[in-house]
């Protein structure tokens, strides 16, 4: 305990908080990530992916807090931070390797 | 399960034997699970008869064993539609698999008589190596070496000679570390932070790296051969897993290393890697429902009702995409960061992850790959879902759900009473115990794990009887179609 880690200890009655955040961030993640995707499928309207976004945004706000709860470290959030960034544009360049791909396929031959 | 004559290649017919153990042996594993934790609850339930050491020890190896059976026969199940050759080496394949079924016969039979007594050299040898869920003895360890290079040279020589196809070779460089992972767990130290140190790298390598791409490699696998999916597209999204999973799973391997004499740095690497872990499983999930929605969309536009040709297995596929996600994505994410793994650390908590991410991501696929295989060996084109199929989807994932709250209760009480409260000593182990929300959650647990097992009963006559029962309806609609014409 004489090191200079960073790891402060959390009180008990704080844990069920930090499961629920923790799930949020995950829950908002997979939200984001489906509407984005659902209506690139055409299975709801374009209009929906702005719930995309505002689950993005639940999502960045939900880790913040979770970040704030643990006490994670100055660098750890600065991660955190680029990777909510990342996973903004992710699901963007998987459907823009789609296309291609499937533009690709399509002019090869058809079939397996 | 029962006949496999409409299989062209010896090699998908042996994987079907792969099969047929790992489901007895699946069944094995439930049966043991249901005597622990009939004795967590009465703790003297065949005592000195059939300890809990035992009972806990089979449970989990068995589990392992059954996995890798079930992994190993869908490899050999699907070299030659992926290759295009039947198996190179087939003769020495099938006399392999005799040898190490015989082997973990012997093995069990060891773990189940012969556990009690002081441990030396010879018992590592022939008794229990004593590494957690790979616990063989090291005799066996080293035949199943010898039974995994044969398999390995199988598929890799078939591979070599056949097409290579996507999917084929992120499963042929996959298996080379993931079979190469096993050694890190085979050598005896008497240190146990340098013996855990390594023990991980099985462990966790395994179902958080390569055991995932596997996985990745299935389900791409079947998304071709189920919804006839595109191939250059579904081995996109394979590569782009892969380098996730690996991008993330491999230093996360350092939230294990927080607190067993490993140095500190682990608690920022572990942290940051893990947490991380959960994303490639958001775009599995993503990308198993958006092939599925994208093909129903092409066959509805074409007129034509269903893209599925087997709907059991799709629903053990999509059982897997969703439970993938649960299991080890939300309650793993949970308790990876060492701010809160200080309190959840081995608690029932642990457990919890343990059922829900095992069965969410691993069993849920293998089952699908049984049904895949089932539905080759009995020429069917179009499976379609019995009253059998349905309970034991119900009822498995009814039960292993239940059981994982149950157990989540548990940690819960244990992280409040023993860790926080009570300081985490030897007492406040045994306190937290006695108390009726511990005791209480796993009653339900109990309870839970009896729906699971009834389940397990609908899966084993599903699969020993869908087969028959669909081909023969496939046929009367066959010469009701032709009479019609
Ligand atoms: C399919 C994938 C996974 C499986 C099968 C799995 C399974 C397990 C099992 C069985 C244990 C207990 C090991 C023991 O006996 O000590 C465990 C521990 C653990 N798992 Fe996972 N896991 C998976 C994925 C994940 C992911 C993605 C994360 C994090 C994001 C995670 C975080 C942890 C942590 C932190 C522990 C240590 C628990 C403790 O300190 O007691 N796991 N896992
Ligand atoms: C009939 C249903 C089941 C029952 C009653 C049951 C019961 C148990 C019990 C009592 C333990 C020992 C827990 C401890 O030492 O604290 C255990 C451990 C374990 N079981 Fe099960 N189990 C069942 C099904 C399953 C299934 C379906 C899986 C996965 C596919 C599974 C995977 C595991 C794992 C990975 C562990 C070790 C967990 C750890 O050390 O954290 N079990 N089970
Ligand atoms: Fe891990």
């Amino acid at each position: 305990m004489e090191s200079a880690i960073y790891m402060p200890q959390i009180a008990a009655d704080q844990f069920l908080g930090i499961f629920i955040v923790a799930t949020m961030v995950l829950i908002f993640g997979v939200g984001y990530a489906a509407s984005i995707t659902l209506s690139k499928m055409g299975f709801i309207a374009k209009k929906w992916q702005l719930f995309g976004y505002a689950f993005w945004i639940l999502q960045v706000y939900t880790l913040y807090d979770l970040g704030m709860r643990i006490h994670s470290s100055p660098f750890t959030t600065k991660v955190l931070a680029v990777a909510m960034l990342a996973y903004l544009f992710a699901p963007h360049l998987y459907f823009y390797l789609i296309d291609e791909a499937e533009k690709r396929y399509e002019t090869s031959e058809d079939g397996q | 399960m029962l006949i496999n004559g409409e299989l062209k290649y010896e090699s998908q017919k042996l994987g079907m034997n792969y099969f047929r153990v790992a489901l007895v042996l699946f069944g094995a594993q439930l049966l043991m699970g249901l005597i622990a934790a009939i004795q967590f609850l009465y703790p003297g339930f065949l005592f000195e008869i059939f300890d809990f050491s035992v009972s806990r020890m089979v449970h989990i190896n068995a589990l392992v064993v059954w996995m890798l059976y079930a992994m190993i026969g869908s490899v050999y199940y699907m070299i030659p539609d992926e290759t295009g050759e039947e198996t190179v080496g087939i003769g020495l394949g099938k006399l392999a698999f005799w040898i190490l079924t015989a082997a973990v016969a012997v093995v069990v039979l060891v773990y189940i008589f012969i556990q009690v007594g002081p441990g030396n050299e010879s018992t590592i040898w022939f008794i229990n190596e004593g590494r957690e869920y790979l616990e063989a003895p090291r005799w066996a360890d080293i035949g199943i070496v010898a039974v995994v290079l044969v398999f390995y040279y199988n598929v890799f020589a078939t591979y070599m000679k056949g097409r290579r196809t996507g999917i084929m070779t992120v499963m042929v460089a996959n298996l080379f570390a993931l079979a190469g992972l096993y050694l890190t767990g085979m050598f005896f130290t008497d240190n146990i932070s340098v013996d855990q140190y390594w023990w991980w790298w099985v462990i966790h390598l395994w179902v958080e790296a390569t055991w995932e791409v596997f996985v990745g490699t299935l389900a791409a696998y079947a998304l071709v051969k189920i919804i006839g999916a595109k191939r250059e597209i579904v081995e996109m999204w394979l590569w782009i897993e892969v380098l996730m999973l690996f991008g993330s799973g491999i230093l996360g391997l350092g939230h294990h290393y927080f607190w067993i004499g490993t140095p500190e740095y682990w608690w920022e690497i572990g942290a940051l890697f893990s947490s991380l872990e959960p994303v490639p499983l958001v775009a599995m999930f993503v990308h198993v429902l958006y092939d599925w929605g994208k093909e129903q969309g092409h066959c509805e536009s074409k007129g034509s009702a269903h893209a599925l040709n087997n709907s059991p297995a799709m629903a053990w596929v999509t059982a897997n995409a969703f439970g993938n996600f649960l299991g080890a994505g939300i309650w793993g994410f949970f308790h990876t960061l060492p701010q809160v793994n200080i309190y959840t650390h081995g608690t029932q908590f642990t457990a919890a992850h343990g059922h829900l991410a095992f069965f969410g991501a691993y069993a849920t696929i293998l089952i699908a790959m049984m049904y895949i295989g089932v539905q080759g060996s009995y020429g069917i084109k179009k499976m379609t879902m019995t009253f059998k199929t349905k309970m034991a989807l119900t009822l498995i994932i009814f039960g292993v759900l239940g059981m994982g709250v149950a157990l989540t209760i548990a940690g819960y009480e244990q992280v409040l009473v023993e860790r926080a409260d009570l300081g985490g000593g030897w007492d406040a182990y045994f306190i937290a115990q006695d108390l009726p929300w511990y005791i209480q959650a796993q009653g339900w647990r109990l309870a839970m794990g009896v729906v699971t097992f009834v389940g397990f009963i609908y899966l084993a006559w599903d699969l020993l009887t869908i087969g028959a029962v669909e081909s023969a309806q496939e046929e009367s609609e066959g010469a009701a179609a032709a009479a019609a014409a």
